[in-house]
């Protein structure tokens, strides 16, 4: 974030900036240059001049004491050649033979003055040769005098021109990428504490205090953030200890009065009829107790859930797991002695991402309605299957589902719709026991492991119960 | 006996002293954690409520266990496996979820004394164990269940004497690896699930051993 803000700003401004500089860099060169090139070419016309008074009256006494003078002043090499490549007058020690030099003597044939300097930099040739062709008589070039010019003062006025020009500006910059950097991080710093603290919560470590920086929008939102964590953890765990003290309050008198009736019933005081009728309510009551309790226990999981989901990017969190194993090991263990026909078939492979506990729980809850009100001895079956198509969102083979069913009588179309709404009960079996809460506390279970679960009409005619749920994928 | 009753709710505590006091027990009663770890001198058994009005039930069970090994039997309204899972692991020797039935807690209370008492005599607890029709025979590892001998291996009758000798308590799945594997490894933790499937088919009496999810088994011995 910090670059992404930082970097296209910076870079606009170089470009920008050096779009502006570049002429005014190139118009202090071309200034020196052209300064330098006036100077010297005047000094070579005038050498030249008196190169041609000397050839043409033979006397070299000025022209020797010119170019002394002008050495003094610039400490310069020039040196005065006649048409024959003679050397007329020299001052320094720029050598006639050398290459260069014979270079401007074989041109002054043809009358090229050769007086223009390059564009001084400050990586361009410190020095450069001018020459002029000393002209006697009409297009009759009688030597050439040439000279050897030191750039290097030049170039470091350039240089000089340039530094004025780059240092103030390289210091803006400077400060604009610092004040760029520190503005993106006053921005980007409670994003990240926002970030933080969300974890916290999920992870239900304490959030710290977020109003502390930023801009104002910034803090207006990790206040409504704040509020908002704060409201849904007392939200969350208002909701648990409603849960822990309804089953305090109601299971405490219900204890109680167990151990009296039972006291009763040792007594042989009290009529046995009436101590049965109370034993049977009492153990109604006692159904409906467990069953209302494991309903707000299963709901307030649901919302941790949403909770913990609302404020997490990743999945739920992760809590146990169980297989087919554990579900055969559990129903023969429980239905067995029961006598009733129950049977499983399990996929091997399949890890479900649902405590062994909440399985057990709902598959119980499941058989115990098909025993109930599927008729006389209906023959229950559980099975627990990869899930033939994933769900979006999903990748494939995430979820399986399980299933009870049975062959027993089954529910209307109208009673389908109603099935697991709490306290609801088919009018055909207002004659038997029961609460009606049976398949709410199922739906509820399956809701809070992400699942779900739905009701429908068996194949052998019956009821099946199908419960689509997360698998671990990866964890055994 | 005497017995220490830690409950807030005082129809509750009613009931339990008028249950035990008529089966001849001598109950005392504490309402707090600290009265409780007060008071446990001189108890033979604690029925302990982890609800209570003042501190945690689970605190005084911690507190108890640093100083006594008097048996303590919890009796709570919280019903969820985590609870039960952490009262066992905090040492209590038993967890019932309220409302319970009177036979069940005599039942219970004489199982977690029983064992105290041959634990203080220094003695096996009986060469032979009977629960229903199932005999096993600890000292000439024969097992005899509805009068015909059953025949099991090793590894097996191990894992049947380790419950045996604590007839009715819950005996953690650690404990059970630990006296017959060795180790309590996630392979010997699958092994042991395969002996125990073994064993129950062999012996056919489902519900003989009980299994306590996420904590252990018990021997059914009533």
């Amino acid at each position: 974030m910090r670059l992404r803000v930082a970097v296209p700003l910076l870079v606009a401004v170089v470009v920008a900036l050096g779009l502006l500089l570049t002429p005014l860099m190139e118009s202090i060169a071309e200034r020196r240059t052209s300064e330098i090139e006036q100077e010297r070419r005047g000094a070579v016309l005038r050498t030249a001049d008196l190169a041609r008074a000397a050839i043409e009256d033979g006397d070299t006494v000025p022209l020797q004491r010119y170019l002394d003078r002008y050495h003094a002043l610039f400490g310069e090499d020039v040196v005065v050649l006649d048409d024959s490549a003679r050397v007329l007058a020299s001052v320094g020690d720029l050598d006639p033979g050398a290459e260069e030099v014979l270079q401007r003597v074989r041109d002054f044939g043809t009358n090229l003055a050769q007086l223009d300097v390059p564009l001084v930099t400050p990586w361009s040739a410190d020095r450069v040769l001018l020459s002029t062709p000393v002209v006697i008589e009409q297009d009759l070039a009688g030597g050439v005098v040439v000279t050897e010019v030191d750039l290097r003062r030049s170039q470091r006025a350039v240089l000089e021109g340039w530094l004025v020009l780059l240092v103030p500006v390289s210091l803006g910059l400077v400060a604009l990428a610092a004040a760029a950097v520190w503005t993106t991080g006053w921005i980007v710093r409670p994003v990240h504490r926002l970030d933080r603290a969300t974890h916290a919560l999920t992870s239900g470590a304490p959030v710290d205090d977020l109003t502390l920086s930023g801009p104002p929008e910034l803090r207006r939102l990790a206040t409504s953030f704040q509020l908002m964590a704060t409201t849904l953890a007392t939200t969350v765990e208002q909701q648990r200890d409603l849960v822990a003290s309804t089953s305090h309050q109601l299971r405490n008198p219900l204890a109680a009065v167990r151990l009296h009736v039972d006291l009763l019933a040792g007594d042989g005081t009290a009529d046995p009829g009436v101590v049965a009728a109370v034993q049977r309510d009492l153990d109604r009551l006692d159904t409906t107790v467990d069953r209302l309790l494991g309903l707000a226990e299963a709901e307030h999981r649901i919302n941790e859930r949403r909770a913990a989901l609302a404020l997490r990017e990743g999945g739920p969190p992760v809590g146990g797991t169980s297989d087919g194993a554990a579900l055969e090991t559990h129903l023969e263990e429980r239905w067995a002695p029961t006598g009733a026909a129950v049977t499983a078939t399990v996929a091997p492979d399949v890890v479900l991402a649902v405590t062994v506990h909440d399985l057990v729980e709902m598959v119980d809850t499941a058989i115990e309605n098909a025993v109930k009100y599927a008729g006389d001895a209906p023959r229950i079956h559980v099975s627990l299957a990869p899930a033939a198509t994933s769900a979006a969102g999903e990748e494939p083979g995430g979820r399986a589902v399980v299933t009870v069913e049975d062959d027993g009588a089954g529910l209307t179309d109208d009673e389908l719709v109603r099935v697991g709404e709490r306290f609801w009960r088919s009018s055909r079996h207002a004659d038997r026991p029961g609460t009606g809460l049976g398949l709410a506390l199922v739906d509820a279970l399956a809701r809070a492991n992400g699942g779900t679960m739905t009701v429908r009409r068996s194949a052998a005619g019956g009821l099946a119960v199908e419960l689509d749920l997360p698998r671990a994928e990866g964890r055994r | 006996m005497r017995i220490l009753i830690v409950e807030d709710d005082d129809s509750v505590a009613g009931a339990l002293r008028a249950v035990l006091e008529r089966h001849g027990h001598a109950t005392v009663r504490a309402t707090r954690s600290d009265d409780a770890l007060r008071r446990h001198r001189g108890a033979d058994a604690v029925l302990l409520d982890l609800g209570l009005a003042e501190g945690d039930g689970f605190d005084v069970l911690q507190g108890l266990r640093q100083v006594s090994d008097v048996p303590v039997i919890v009796v709570s309204a919280r019903g969820d496996e985590r609870s039960v899972v952490r009262g066992l692991h905090l040492g209590a020797d038993d967890y019932l979820v309220k409302p319970i039935r009177m036979s069940e807690l005599l039942a219970r209370l004489g199982v977690v004394t029983r064992r105290r008492g041959a634990q203080d005599a220094g003695s096996d607890t009986g060469q032979r164990v009977v629960a229903g029709d199932v005999e096993v025979d600890l000292a000439t590892r024969r097992v005899v269940v509805g009068g015909a001998p059953v025949a099991l291996t090793t590894k097996e009758f191990a894992v049947l004497a380790v419950l045996a000798r604590r007839p009715g308590e819950a005996v953690s799945k650690q404990l059970l690896l630990d006296e017959v594997w060795g180790d309590t490894s996630q392979s010997a933790a699958r092994s042991c699930d395969v002996h125990l499937t073994q064993l129950r088919g062999k012996i056919g009496r489902p519900g003989l051993v009980e299994t306590i999810r996420g904590y252990g088994y018990r021997l059914q011995v009533d």
